[in-house]
C-alpha cells in the first residue's frame, strides 16, 4: 500500500519509510544494555533458587558461603525482615516476596542473595548455600485449587480460608441466558491459553548504585516503565530513607520487553538493598533459565466459551467463564480497575448486543505473573477465544467462515459503536480488511484446491481471524496503575541552531521510538526528524509516564509529541506574525515554514522562527523554545486485522507447514511503514510461538521441565513462513494523528488464524478444535485416534 | 549458568594431550568444538577439574579419499561437511546430517569427532556412521587402534574410548556406483534433538537388487542403534515399496524409544517407521542417480 | 517427575533368603549402583552417601534409606530411598515395592519403582530420567542375584555402567511386557492418557 507524505523526504515526518536510527549502534553492537553498565568497585549477586515448588524453609546455612573468598554477604528473608523489606506490593495489590523467611511458593522463587566480587565466585557461593527444605504437596492444578481439601497458600493473608484470589465479571448474565435458551445453535468448547513466557533476548537485571556521600541511589534497570518503578521503589523503600528524589531510575537499552520487564522482581530490591547496606555498585543478571523459571508469565487462561446463533449464522449471544491461574501472587501489571484486563473485548468484530464475561483467579504454586505478553491486557485471550467459537460455529451449520464473518461484522457505518460489553470501538472497516485478504491470498482458489486435496486425502487448511484490538491504556477516568493515572508525556526542546531534543515517559524496547517519535515531530513542526534526538527511561530528565506496553506509546506519548510540537508551532506562528508584521490569521503554514497568504515569498523558516525564539522574540513573551505535553487520550484506539493462514498437514507423521499467511492491518495513519511491517513480521513470529511451539510445562511435583530454550521452543526464521502484509487504513477520529498503534496486533491475531487452519484442514476427520500449542505429536494423535495411522 | 572453576590446558599436539590427560587422570576432559560438554559444565551437571582444549593439533581437520576410503579428520566442523565439493558430489548423507545439525554459528564449531565420541544416542552423526559401517580410530599414549563403529557406543554418554583415547579419524568405506545415502530427522524445531531420525547407506545393482544396506537411528533407543532385522529384510532383495514398507515397520517395532517432552513411545515409532521409509527412498534415488 | 516402573522377575533361589537378604541394608545398599551406607539412624532408617556418574554427569545426594513397610507374612516389602542433592539443586526420591512369591526352588519377585524427580535434574534431564531408572533397577536386579549366588559384586556393577544400558536395545523384546514406563509431563497429555486408560 501507497502511504501518501505531507512532509519532504528532507524532513521525514509521518509515512515515510527511515530507517531505524537506533540500528546504527545495535548492528555495530554498541548498544548500551544493563549487562554493559560496569561501575568502579561494582559487586555481583547472585540467587539461591528453591528446587522445590512448595516446602518449608528449616533452616538456612551460609556459613561455607560466606567462608568462601571474595564473597561479601549472603542475604536472607530474615535479613530484609530486619528492614520490613522482606515482602512488597505487585501492581494489583496483592503481595509477593522479595526473599521468603518461612515458605518457598514455586520453583525457582528466590531464596537467598549472595553477593560477592565476582560473578564466578557468587555462583560458587550460591552452590555453597545449605538450606534445608521440609517439602510440600504442592497445588499445581488450578482446577484443583479451589477443592476443600486443597492447602491454602496464601497463610500470610490472615482469614484466608481458600485460593481464590478474586471473582471478575461483565455483561449481563440474565439476558445472556436468555439469548441462549431461545437461540435456534448454541456451540460451546473450552479453550485453554496455556502458560508461557516472552522469553526475550535479553533478561532482566539491574546495576543498584547507591552513593553514601550524596545519599543518591541510582538503579540501571531493564524496565518498561522507570518512572512507575521509581514510585514504587519509594513507596516501598521510603522508610529506610530512599525518598524519591533520591532515586534515578535508568532504563539503556533493552532487548525486548514484551511486558515481562514491567513487574518488579525481587531480584532488583535485593540488589538496591544490597548497594543501600554495602555502599557499593551491585550488578545483578539473571541467566536464561532464570528468567524462564521465575520471571512473570503470560496466558493461562482455561475458558470455557459460548456462542448463540441463529440457523442462518447471526451471532446473538457469546458466553464466556474462564479460570485464571495466577501462581503464588497475582502479578499482573494491569490498570487497578480491570484485574482480568481489557478481556471484555472477547466479544469480537461483530455486531451483537448480548454477552457475558466471567473470570476467576487461583492461587497455585507456581510463579507469579499474568503479564500482558505483546498484548493489551488479556486481549490474546479473548481474541481467540472468539475467533476460534465463531469458526466452530461456521463449522456446525456448515457456512463458509468467512461468508459467516462478512454477514456478522460491524458495518463502517456503525463506528462509534458500542459493544455488548461496553467498549466503545472509534472506527474501522472490518469488511475491507477481509476483502483485501480474501484477494491478496486467493480465497475461492485456495477453497478450489481444497476440495481437490481432501478427494485425495490431502490434509489442507483455510483459517481466518478477524480479530478486533483494544489498546492505549489509557484514559484517566479508568485507567491508572497503583492510582498513577495512565497518561503519557513528550517534552520538546528545540535548539538556537533549530536542532531539538525531546524525552518521553515511554521506553521503548526495540519499538523505534528514536525513529518514530522524530518523525511525529517532523510532521508537526517541519524541523528534520533527523536533527531531533529522542530520549528517554532516564527518570532524572524525562516527564514522567507510565512507560510501553499495551501497545500504549503511540496512543498516549506519540499524542503528546503531536501536542507539545503543535504548541510550539503556535509560539512560532506569533514569532512569525512579529517578524513578518503581519497578523497571525494571515499565515500560512505548510511544513517547515510560515508564510504570508497570497504573498509567499514573505516566509520564515522554522529554524528561523526558533532562532529568534531565542534572540528576537516579540515583547512580553517568554524566551526559548520548549513545550511538554502530559496526554491524557479520551478513549482507548481500537486496531483491527484480518488475516489468512494457509498449512499443509502431512498424514503421516502430523507435521505442520505453513504454507501461506496474509496480514492485513488496520493501524490507523501509520507514522513509519517501515517499522509497522518490521512490527507486525516479530509480532506474527510471537503469534505463531504459542499456536504452534511454546508452553510451559509443570510436572504434578511443581517441577517446570522445559526451563531452558532446549526444550522451551522459540520459533526461529527457519520456523516462520514468508510473512504477506498489506493495510486498510481508517484513521482513529480521536487520536491527534489518527494513528491507533499496532505492535500487538499480529500477536493477537496469527494464533486463531493458524489453529483456524489447522482444525479446517482436519475437519474431514470430524475435529472442532484443538488446543494449542498445535504440534505434530498433537496432530499425529489425533491422526491415530481416527485410525488414520496406525 | 556459570561453570565451576577449571585449569585450562591447551594441547597443540597429541602427545601433549595425552601426557595432560595422563597427568590429571579422571579429573580431565578433553574439549574440541565444545558444543556438548560446555552446556553441561554451565548447568554444573560435569565439573572437570581439567579441561584439555584439543581442538588447536593440527593436521586433523580433513575430508578426503585415500585407497577406497573416505578418511575424515575429527576436528573437521559440521560446516566443513556442509560445504565439502567431496561430500556435495559422493556423500550426501554426510551434507543431510550436517545441515540439521544445530545452527550455522553452531555448525561453524561443532566437530564430527565430538559429535561421536561423546556417545549420546540424540546426537546425529553415530546413526549416520552406524549406516555407513565406519570404522573409528582412536589413538592414545599407547598408540591407534581402529573400533568398528558396531562396538563403538557403549552407553549413556559412554564408547569403547580408554580413558586417555582421542578419536582422531573417522573411515568410510568409498561410495561406488549404484551406492546411495540420505539422513533425515524429525524435530521439534531448528536445533533440537531429533524426535526420531535416521540414516541410510544403500547400494544396489542395476536390477534394484540390493547388494548392500546400513540403517541407523538417532534418539529412540537408549544407544545408537542399528536395525539388523530391516538390513536383512532388504538385502538381497529386490527393492519394492512393499518391502521398504516392511523395512520401516520393523524400524518401528525395534526401536526403544522412551516418552519425553517430543511425545510418546508410540508416537516416536510411528514417525521412525515413517520416516525410515523416506530416508531409504530418498537413498534409493540417490542410489539410482549414481548408476 | 514421575516415573513408574513394573517389573516382574525370578531369583534361583528360596523365598526365605530372598527375604533375609532384603531385611538386610547393607546388602540391599550393596545391590543399589552408588550408594554406600554411612550411618544407622534407627532400626528402619539409614543414612547413607549416593553418587550417580553418567559419562562426563556428577552427582552425590545425602541419602536416607527408610523401611517403610515390612510384612513378613505377606512377604511385602517397601524400601524407600530418598536423596537430597548436596549442592542444593533438587531431590531424588525411589519408592521400591517389592512382594516375594515361591514357587517350587525359585523366587518370584513382582516389583513397583516409582521415582520422583526434583529440582534442576527434572528440568534438564527429563529425556534421560525414565531410562537411567530403568538401568539402575535392572543393574539392582542383576547385582542382588549375584550377591545371592554368592558371589562379589565387581567394582564395575556398583557404578551405573554402559553394560547395563547396552544390554537395554533389546528393550522392547524381554521387558515389554512387563514393564510399563510411563512419564507424565503435562495436564492436558495426563488427562488425555487417563481418558486411554
Amino acid at each position: 500500500m501507497e502511504f501518501t507524505c505531507k512532509t519532504s523526504k528532507e524532513i521525514g515526518g509521518m509515512g515515510h519509510s527511515l530507517k531505524r536510527r537506533e540500528d546504527d549502534r545495535f548492528i555495530q553492537g554498541k548498544g548500551n544494555y544493563v549487562d554493559d553498565v560496569k561501575l568502579p568497585g561494582m559487586l555481583y549477586m547472585d540467587i539461591v533458587r528453591s528446587p522445590y515448588a512448595y516446602a518449608k524453609i528449616k533452616s538456612i546455612n551460609t556459613e561455607k558461603a560466606l567462608a568462601i573468598d571474595g564473597v561479601i554477604t549472603v542475604i536472607t528473608g530474615k535479613d530484609l525482615e530486619e528492614h520490613n523489606l522482606h515482602w512488597m506490593p505487585t501492581f494489583l495489590s496483592d503481595t509477593q516476596m522479595v526473599l521468603p523467611t518461612d515458605t518457598v511458593m514455586y520453583q525457582a522463587q528466590e531464596v537467598a542473595c549472595v553477593i560477592a566480587t565476582s560473578r564466578y565466585i557468587a555462583a560458587d557461593a550460591v552452590e555453597a548455600v545449605e538450606v534445608d527444605y521440609e517439602p510440600m504437596k504442592p497445588v499445581m492444578d488450578p482446577h484443583k485449587a479451589l477443592d476443600p481439601d486443597a492447602p491454602v497458600l496464601r497463610t500470610d493473608k490472615e482469614g484466608k480460608k481458600d485460593n481464590h484470589i478474586y471473582h471478575w465479571e461483565n455483561g449481563d448474565r440474565e439476558k445472556t441466558e436468555e439469548v441462549f435458551k431461545n437461540a435456534d445453535v448454541v456451540v460451546k468448547e473450552q479453550i485453554y491459553l496455556p502458560r508461557i513466557h516472552v522469553a526475550s533476548i535479553e533478561t532482566c537485571g539491574c546495576v543498584a548504585d547507591y552513593q553514601t556521600a550524596t545519599k543518591k541511589m541510582t538503579v540501571y534497570m531493564t524496565t518498561q516503565a522507570p518512572h512507575a518503578v521509581r514510585t514504587v521503589v519509594a513507596l516501598v523503600a521510603g522508610h529506610v530513607g530512599l525518598s524519591e528524589e533520591r532515586i534515578r531510575i535508568i532504563s539503556p537499552d533493552l532487548g525486548g520487553g514484551f511486558g515481562g520487564k514491567v513487574p518488579i522482581y525481587p531480584g532488583y530490591i535485593v540488589a538496591i538493598t544490597a548497594t543501600f547496606l554495602i555502599g557499593k555498585p551491585v550488578k545483578w543478571i539473571e541467566d536464561r533459565t532464570e528468567n524462564l523459571q521465575a520471571d512473570s508469565f503470560a496466558r493461562d487462561y482455561d475458558m470455557t466459551c459460548e456462542l448463540a446463533a441463529t440457523k442462518e449464522g447471526k451471532i446473538q449471544a457469546f458466553r464466556i467463564k474462564t479460570l485464571a491461574d495466577m501462581g503464588y501472587t497475582d502479578g499482573s501489571a494491569n490498570p487497578s480497575k480491570y484485574p482480568a484486563g481489557m478481556f471484555s473485548i472477547c466479544t469480537g468484530s461483530y455486531d451483537y448486543s448480548t454477552a457475558f464475561a466471567e473470570v476467576d483467579a487461583v492461587y497455585t504454586n507456581k510463579p507469579p505473573g499474568g503479564i500482558a505478553y505483546r498484548c493489551s491486557f488479556r486481549v490474546t485471550e479473548a481474541a481467540h477465544a472468539i475467533e476460534r467459537m465463531v469458526d466452530i460455529l461456521a463449522q456446525k451449520i456448515g457456512k463458509d467462515p468467512a461468508e459467516l464473518r462478512m454477514e456478522n461484522f460491524i458495518k463502517k457505518d456503525q463506528f462509534p459503536y458500542k459493544s455488548a460489553l461496553g467498549w466503545e470501538y472509534d472506527s474501522g472497516d472490518y469488511h475491507a480488511g477481509l476483502e483485501k485478504a480474501m484477494n491478496m491470498i486467493g480465497y475461492d482458489e485456495l477453497r478450489k484446491e481444497q476440495v481437490e486435496k481432501r478427494a485425495k486425502g490431502e490434509y489442507m487448511g483455510i483459517g481466518i481471524c478477524t480479530f478486533t484490538e483494544i489498546v492505549g491504556a489509557g484514559p484517566s477516568k479508568d485507567f491508572d496503575i497503583l492510582g498513577l493515572k495512565m497518561f503519557d508525556s513528550a517534552e520538546i526542546r528545540v535548539h538556537p541552531t533549530g536542532k531539538a531534543i525531546a524525552r518521553f515517559g515511554t521506553k521503548s524496547q526495540g519499538q523505534g521510538h528514536e525513529t518514530t517519535y522524530a518523525q511525529i515531530i517532523a510532521e508537526e513542526l517541519g524541523i528534520p526528524a533527523e536533527h531531533i534526538t529522542i530520549e528517554e527511561g532516564d527518570t532524572d530528565t524525562a516527564p514522567y509516564g507510565l512507560g510501553t506496553y499495551a501497545s500504549r506509546s503511540i496512543a498516549t506519548a506519540g499524542a503528546a509529541a503531536a501536542i507539545a510540537a503543535r504548541k510550539l508551532r503556535d509560539k512560532a506562528r506569533k514569532i512569525a506574525a512579529y517578524l513578518l508584521e503581519v497578523s497571525e490569521e494571515d499565515l500560512e503554514w505548510e511544513p517547515g515554514k510560515f508564510s504570508v497568504k497570497g504573498a509567499p515569498e514573505k516566509s520564515k523558516t522554522i529554524q528561523e522562527l526558533v532562532f529568534a525564539a531565542y534572540t528576537n522574540y516579540p515583547p512580553g513573551m517568554e524566551g526559548g523554545f520548549e513545550a511538554v505535553h502530559y496526554y491524557d487520550p479520551p478513549n482507548l484506539t481500537f486496531p483491527s486485522g484480518a488475516y489468512i493462514c494457509v498449512v499443509d498437514i502431512d498424514g503421516k507423521t502430523g507435521a505442520i507447514k505453513v504454507r501461506r499467511f496474509v496480514a492485513i492491518d488496520d493501524c490507523g495513519n501509520i507514522i513509519n511503514p517501515m517499522i509497522v511491517q518490521g512490527q507486525i513480521h516479530g509480532g506474527l513470529t510471537q503469534g505463531i510461538a504459542p499456536a504452534m511451539y511454546e508452553e510451559l510445562i509443570y510436572d504434578d511435583e511443581g517441577n517446570i521441565l522445559n526451563g531452558s530454550f532446549m526444550d522451551y521452543l522459540v520459533p526461529t526464521a527457519v520456523e516462520s513462513p514468508k510473512w504477506e502484509t498489506d493495510h486498510v487504513v481508517t484513521p482513529s477520529p480521536h487520536h491527534p494523528l489518527g494513528a491507533k498503534g499496532v505492535a500487538e496486533s499480529p500477536t493477537v491475531g496469527a494464533p486463531p488464524a493458524i489453529v483456524n487452519a489447522i482444525v479446517d484442514a482436519l475437519s474431514p476427520l470430524g475435529v472442532t478444535h484443538v488446543e494449542i500449542p498445535v504440534t505434530p505429536y498433537k496432530v499425529w494423535k489425533i491422526l491415530k485416534e481416527k485410525g488414520v495411522v496406525d | 549458568m556459570i561453570p565451576a572453576s577449571f585449569d585450562y590446558h591447551r594441547a597443540s599436539t597429541l602427545q601433549e594431550a595425552f601426557t595432560f590427560a595422563q597427568e590429571y587422570g579422571e579429573d580431565a576432559k578433553y574439549l574440541a568444538g565444545g558444543h556438548s560438554l560446555i552446556p553441561m559444565m554451565k548447568l554444573r551437571f560435569s565439573e572437570p577439574a581439567h579441561i584439555i582444549d584439543i581442538s588447536r593439533i593440527q593436521g586433523l581437520k580433513y575430508i578426503k579419499e585415500e585407497d577406497g576410503i573416505l578418511k575424515i579428520g575429527a576436528l573437521t566442523t559440521e560446516a566443513d561437511l556442509e560445504f565439502s565439493d567431496l561430500c556435495h558430489d559422493k556423500y550426501p548423507i554426510l551434507v543431510d546430517v550436517s545441515k540439521l545439525i544445530g545452527d550455522p554459528s553452531v555448525r561453524n564449531k561443532a566437530t564430527v569427532g565430538g559429535n561421536l565420541a561423546h556417545g549420546d544416542a540424540a546426537n546425529d552423526h553415530p546413526a549416520v556412521m552406524l549406516a555407513l559401517k565406519a570404522n573409528i580410530v582412536a589413538e592414545g599414549p599407547n598408540g591407534t587402534h581402529n573400533i568398528p563403529v558396531d562396538e563403538f557406543f557403549k552407553g549413556f554418554f559412554e564408547t569403547a574410548l580408554e580413558q586417555h583415547d582421542i578419536l582422531i579419524e573417522i573411515q568410510i568405506p568409498a561410495t561406488k556406483a549404484g551406492n546411495g545415502g540420505a539422513y533425515n530427522k524429525i524435530e521439534r524445531k531448528v536445533g533440537d534433538y531429533a524426535t526420531s531420525g535416521v540414516a541410510v547407506n544403500l547400494t544396489v545393482d542395476t536390477s534394484d537388487t540390493v547388494v548392500d544396506i546400513g540403517i541407523g537411528l538417532t534418539n529412540v533407543n537408549p544407544v545408537p542403534m542399528r536395525v539388523s532385522r530391516a538390513e536383512e529384510a532388504l538385502k538381497g532383495n529386490k527393492l519394492t515399496q512393499e518391502l521398504i514398507e516392511k523395512a520401516g515397520k520393523i524400524a518401528g517395532e525395534d526401536c526403544s524409544p522412551t516418552a519425553d517432552l517430543r511425545g510418546s513411545e508410540d508416537y516416536k515409532r510411528s514417525i521412525t517407521k515413517e520416516l525410515t521409509i523416506r530416508t531409504i527412498n530418498k537413498a534409493w534415488e540417490r542410489a539410482k542417480a549414481s548408476l | 517427575m514421575k516415573v513408574s516402573i513394573d517389573k516382574n522377575f525370578e531369583i534361583a533361589q528360596p523365598v526365605s533368603k530372598v527375604w533375609e537378604y532384603l531385611l538386610d541394608p547393607y546388602k540391599v545398599a550393596e545391590c543399589v549402583p552408588g550408594v554406600k551406607l554411612t550411618e544407622k539412624i534407627s532400626e528402619t532408617e539409614y543414612k547413607g552417601d549416593v553418587g550417580l556418574k553418567l559419562g562426563p554427569v556428577n552427582a552425590s545426594f545425602n541419602g536416607v534409606i527408610t523401611y517403610a513397610k515390612v510384612d513378613e507374612v505377606a512377604r511385602e516389602i517397601h524400601l524407600v530411598g530418598k536423596g537430597v542433592d548436596k549442592k542444593g539443586k533438587g531431590s531424588v526420591e525411589m519408592a521400591l515395592e517389592m512382594k516375594l512369591q515361591e514357587s517350587g526352588n525359585v523366587t518370584m519377585v513382582n516389583t513397583t519403582m516409582n521415582v520422583t524427580v526434583i529440582g534442576v535434574m527434572a528440568q534438564f534431564g527429563s529425556r534421560l530420567i525414565s531410562d537411567v531408572s530403568d538401568h539402575i533397577f535392572k543393574q539392582f536386579v542383576e547385582n542382588f542375584q549375584t550377591l545371592l549366588a554368592g558371589k562379589e559384586i565387581d567394582d564395575q556393577d556398583k557404578q551405573i555402567h554402559g553394560g547395563a544400558v547396552a544390554g537395554t536395545v533389546v528393550k522392547s523384546i524381554t521387558s515389554k511386557l512387563t514393564s510399563g514406563v510411563k512419564n507424565i509431563f503435562s495436564k492436558k497429555d495426563k488427562k488425555e492418557e487417563n481418558e486411554n486408560e
